[in-house]
């Protein structure tokens, strides 16, 4: 029966080019999310990467589509009967090269499609099949290299992670040592966007809290890895990520990145099992403290403020009103952009696009900003150091008035002496 | 030569058996795809809501697709789109149908009932009433497919995302569908000759359920289950 399985029957030719797929990452619920796409096109409207591109490629159906092709040289109804086919090597760069990066994983193509097919985990294991089998970008499997060596995706020595403690002055952080909190600082403000680290560290120590960095031990928290389509390494460093919360005797972790926010709350369940620890995001924190009376501020600011809901905080992990309530707290003049809460719009950062495709995160980052300026907002503030790199960046780009910050430092500014 | 009437009983005999029995095996295919996969119980932390209540709403209130996400570009699209699955709905749902599917449902199993004309049947008025779903459901459903199909000739006349998606099956599904209801239509209102439409339509028809399970229409089943999941899941994530 190998012969039949293997597809033998069907006279293929090539075989040098082609190949089974392992499909051990791909479940059941995903395939008939997939199966229900009826290719209307309705998704395009509501892909960031689209609405920039205007290529049919980005176009989220696309992928769903030429997954369903390699699919079926599989599990199609002819290979239930004659037996498998392999996937020419040639599809698999097809997908890789036209449209598969293409995308944020924003998940706006979720609410955004008519039967709210729940496409994110789709492409996250596309990624996954395409990074198996050797076709992943080249600029993510850099990523993916740095990671490896580092810890971290920035190809910057895992020994800088805490340089920005030295550098900022910060005085009685504890690193590596038992607390209740642990503070999850993350790669990006680790590495790139330090003030975001040193803003949560002054929060977290004016609140008195019982509170520790991970120290040298934190690694990266996998999501990058996802965005390349390592699911396995994701893995390992879930675990050891875990671990270290565990040894530090941790009964919480707050962390200031959307991204590292999801991997904790809502990934590492499902990817290794549920944990005891209580995930929050500086958002929540910050409100918690706000309602305890513990977070004073000063007058509030005479600015008009608009809050850029990342997509991993609101859509990917359901935090909408905790940041609007504390700006409410801390400017006079809050004001809404059209797209917002559940339907933000992605600021570029998401999936590693500033390495995998950097025109493609230039684009999506440009956008986000002219959909702020349409209100005019003097700060645009955001809870993710990947939207605050990417919208500084674009308000570089066009000489910008809008100044972009992250909340806690808006907060850390606020704060009562 | 079969003549038209050997055709007609053809169509209410064996057709409805050749039918059901090309559908089951397209269902079964399509269930051992499925159960090929794993279907895993992921460990999730306690949700924001309760889950029960997410997918009631999913089913509810948030049935119509986001006007801001979807309408406010294509709204013709948007609006025909909706108009379109409710009325085939209602049209699937009438009573004619019903009877419809009883038969078929029957036909294996009691053998008196296989002479029985399922249209025109003792049972079933010859001429239905002029009803609401004839004169003004089943006229929005056409028209409102029809607009669907010619959109997508169009879209891939001129280009766009549609034409990127647009695979040889889409210019059998939708255009299948739309003559199965035409070819209803003109058979309850009874253009004449009669016979020959009324047969069109019951092989129309029976090829529509025949291709159902092997085709993309599949999502009429499979939009419970995702509509319900992703309910489960915006009630535990919070959105």
């Amino acid at each position: 029966m190998v012969w039949l399985q293997k597809g033998y029957l069907w006279g293929v030719t090539g075989l040098a080019d082609s190949l089974f797929l392992s499909l051990k990452k791909l479940d059941g619920y995903e395939l008939i999310n997939m199966e229900t796409c009826t290719r209307c096109a309705v998704c395009a409207h509501s892909c960031p990467a689209y609405a920039v591109t205007k290529d049919d490629y980005a176009v989220p159906a696309w992928k769903s589509v030429e997954f369903r092709k390699l699919l079926n040289r599989q599990r199609g109804f002819l290979s239930a009967i004659l037996g498998q086919r392999p996937v020419p090597r040639e599809w698999l760069r097809n997908i890789s090269t036209k449209g598969l990066y293409m995308c944020t994983l924003c998940g706006r193509c979720m609410p955004g499609c008519v039967f709210t097919i729940q496409n994110l985990e789709l492409w996250e294991v596309l990624r996954s099949i395409i990074h198996e089998e050797g076709e992943a970008s080249p600029n993510l499997l850099k990523v993916a290299g740095s990671l490896e060596k580092n810890m971290n995706p920035y190809d910057r020595d895992h020994t800088e992670r805490l340089s920005w403690v030295k550098e900022m002055a910060l005085k009685g952080v504890k690193e590596g040592q038992r607390a209740k909190t642990l503070y999850y600082v993350g790669c990006t403000s680790s590495y790139q966007e330090q003030t975001i680290a040193s803003s949560t560290a002054n929060i977290l120590s004016r609140m008195n809290e019982d509170w520790s960095l991970f120290g040298k031990d934190e690694w990266c928290c996998g999501d990058p890895h996802i965005a390349v389509g390592d699911q396995d390494k994701a893995e390992e460093f879930a675990k050891h990520n875990l671990e270290v919360a565990s040894s530090l005797g941790a009964s919480r972790i707050v962390t200031s990145c959307a991204h590292c926010y999801r991997m904790w709350k809502w990934k590492y369940p499902k990817i290794i099992g549920r944990h005891s620890l209580e995930v929050l995001h500086t958002t929540e924190y910050l409100q918690e403290c706000l309602k305890s009376g513990a977070l004073k501020l000063d007058k509030k600011l005479p600015s008009r403020v608009t809050y850029h809901d990342p997509c991993y905080l609101s859509r990917l992990g359901g935090v909408v009103d905790e940041p609007r309530n504390i700006l409410n707290s801390v400017a006079e003049t809050i004001v809404e952009m059209k797209e917002r809460k559940f339907d933000t719009f992605c600021c570029g950062g998401g999936a590693m696009t500033e390495a995998a495709d950097q025109e493609l995160w230039t684009k999506i980052g440009n956008e986000r900003l002219r959909q702020a300026e349409i209100i005019k907002p003097e700060f645009m503030v955001s809870g993710c150091p990947f939207c605050r790199r990417s919208l500084t960046q674009a308000a570089q780009r066009s000489g910008s008035q809008t100044q972009v910050l992250d909340i806690t430092e808006l907060v850390a500014k606020q704060l009562k002496d | 030569m079969l003549d038209l009437m050997q055709i007609f009983d053809f169509t209410r005999s064996v057709l409805p058996l050749v039918t059901l029995v090309v559908f089951i095996t397209g269902v079964m295919l399509r269930l051992t795809k499925w159960a090929s996969l794993s279907f895993p119980r992921h460990d999730r932390p306690r949700g924001k809501s309760n889950r029960l209540i997410g997918a009631i709403k999913n089913w509810s209130i948030d049935m119509i697709p986001p006007w801001d996400l979807a309408g406010r570009v294509e709204p013709v699209a948007y609006v025909v789109g909706i108009a379109m699955h409710v009325t085939c709905i209602l049209i699937l749902l009438g009573a004619l149908h019903a009877a419809s599917v009883q038969n078929i449902i029957d036909l294996p199993f009691t053998q008196s009932r296989l002479r029985l004309p399922m249209i025109p049947a003792s049972n079933i008025p010859v001429a239905i009433p002029r009803t609401l779903l004839t004169y003004v459901i089943t006229p929005i459903f056409l028209s409102t497919l029809g607009i669907l199909i010619l959109r997508r000739v169009y879209c891939n006349l001129r280009g766009g995302p549609l034409k990127a998606l647009t695979r040889k099956e889409d210019w059998v599904a939708a255009p299948l569908l739309w003559s199965a209801g035409f070819t209803g239509f003109l058979a309850v209102v009874a253009v004449e000759p009669h016979m020959p439409i009324l047969t069109l339509h019951l092989i129309l028809t029976q090829a529509f359920i025949m291709y159902l399970p092997y085709s993309k229409l599949i999502h009429s089943a499979t939009v419970f289950l995702v509509r319900t999941w992703s309910g489960f899941r915006r009630a535990i994530y919070g959105v």
